[in-house]
C-alpha cells in the first residue's frame, strides 16, 4: 500500500504490529512526531512514519508519497527584504511556495490557513512583534509539523536568549549571507536542526 | 546642586540611551545591509534577465538610501548632543 495522507494512530499502530498505546507512548516521548487535529486526534504524516521506522532500526517495509507542498510562510514588516528572501528561495530551492506577509496578525491567519512547514519570522515589527507571534504560536504549534526561524535585523546577546527561550528552532542575522541562509532553511526544511545562527553561529 | 548619587544615576541615564540608540542605529543599519547582500547574491548567483536587474539595481539603491539616512541621524546627534536618536524620524523600511 502506498501511503500518502496523515495516518491515525490505529493505522500506525497496525503497520508497525503494536498497540495503539504503543504508538501513543511514542509521540509522548518525542521519538514519532504527530500532529493534533482540531478534533484533538493524533495524526502521523507518512515521511515522520518513515522516518521512525528508521531512527528505530524497524525492518518494515513502508511506501509512501508525501503529497504535502512545501509552503514556507514569512512575516516581515520590511517587504523588500521578503521579496528578496522570497526570491532567492524559490531560485534555490525546488517545489515550495513562499508567501510573505508584513503583518504578524496576518500571519497568525495565515499560518492556520496553508500550515506552512517552515515560518520564517521578523522580531522588530509594529502592531504584533515577532516575540508576540511566538507566544500565540506557542499553542498552536502542535497542530502540525512546523518550524520556526527567526530572521532578524539585530541579533545581540540579550535577543538570543530571549529567542532561544521560545519555540523558534533557529535565529539567523540578516546579513548572514544568502548562502548559508538558504542551506539553513534547505536543512530545517529536511528536519535537521538549523546548523548556524547569526553569521554562522549556532542558536 | 546634585549629589553624588543623582550625578550617578544620570550618568547611567545616558549610557542607557547610549546603549538603546546603538542597538537602534545598529537595527536600522542591518536590515538594508541584509538586503544589498541578498541582491547583490542574486546578480551574481543567477542570471536575471534586465528587468529582474533594474529591480534588483534599485533595491540596492533604496537600501544605500536607508544607511545614508540612518547614518545622517548618527551624525545630527553628534552635532547637537542634545538631540535624541529616537526623536529624529527613522528611514521608512519599503
Amino acid at each position: 500500500m502506498l501511503y500518502k495522507k496523515p495516518l491515525s494512530v490505529g493505522q500506525v499502530a497496525e503497520i508497525c504490529r503494536v498497540s495503539k498505546k504503543t504508538v501513543l507512548n511514542w509521540i509522548y516521548d518525542g521519538a514519532l512526531k504527530a500532529f493534533t487535529t482540531y478534533g484533538g486526534h493524533y495524526r502521523i504524516w507518512p515521511a515522520n512514519v518513515k522516518r521512525f521506522l528508521d531512527a528505530a532500526g524497524m525492518d518494515i517495509p513502508f511506501d509512501f508519497v508525501d503529497d504535502r507542498t512545501t509552503h514556507i510562510l514569512i512575516i516581515d514588516d520590511d517587504q523588500a527584504y521578503s521579496q528578496m528572501l522570497r526570491d532567492a528561495i524559490l531560485a534555490e530551492i525546488a517545489s515550495v511556495e513562499v508567501v510573505t506577509t508584513d503583518d504578524g496578525y496576518e500571519g497568525l491567519m495565515l499560518i492556520g490557513e496553508i500550515r506552512p512547514q517552515l515560518v520564517i519570522l521578523d522580531i522588530k515589527m509594529p502592531k504584533l512583534d515577532g516575540f508576540q507571534v511566538l507566544e500565540l504560536l506557542k499553542t498552536r504549534k502542535t497542530e502540525h509539523d512546523m518550524k520556526v526561524l527567526v530572521v532578524s535585523g539585530y541579533l545581540d546577546k540579550s535577543t538570543k536568549e530571549q529567542i532561544s527561550k521560545t519555540i523558534a528552532e533557529g535565529a539567523v542575522d540578516k546579513l548572514t549571507d544568502t548562502s548559508t541562509l538558504l542551506k539553513t532553511i534547505g536543512a530545517m526544511l529536511r528536519s535537521e536542526k538549523p546548523t548556524v545562527a547569526n553569521n554562522g553561529q549556532s542558536k | 546642586m546634585d549629589t553624588p548619587s543623582q550625578k550617578a544615576e544620570e550618568i547611567q541615564l545616558q549610557l542607557d540611551n547610549l546603549r538603546a540608540s546603538i542597538r537602534e542605529i545598529a537595527h536600522e543599519i542591518n536590515n538594508p545591509l541584509g538586503i544589498l547582500r541578498m541582491a547583490i547574491y542574486f546578480l551574481e548567483s543567477t542570471n536575471p534577465g534586465p528587468e529582474k536587474t533594474a529591480e534588483y539595481f534599485k533595491v540596492i539603491n533604496d537600501g544605500i538610501d536607508k544607511i545614508e539616512h540612518n547614518l545622517n541621524r548618527l551624525r545630527a546627534v553628534r552635532e547637537d548632543p542634545t538631540q535624541k536618536l529616537s526623536d529624529l524620524p527613522p528611514a521608512t523600511k519599503q
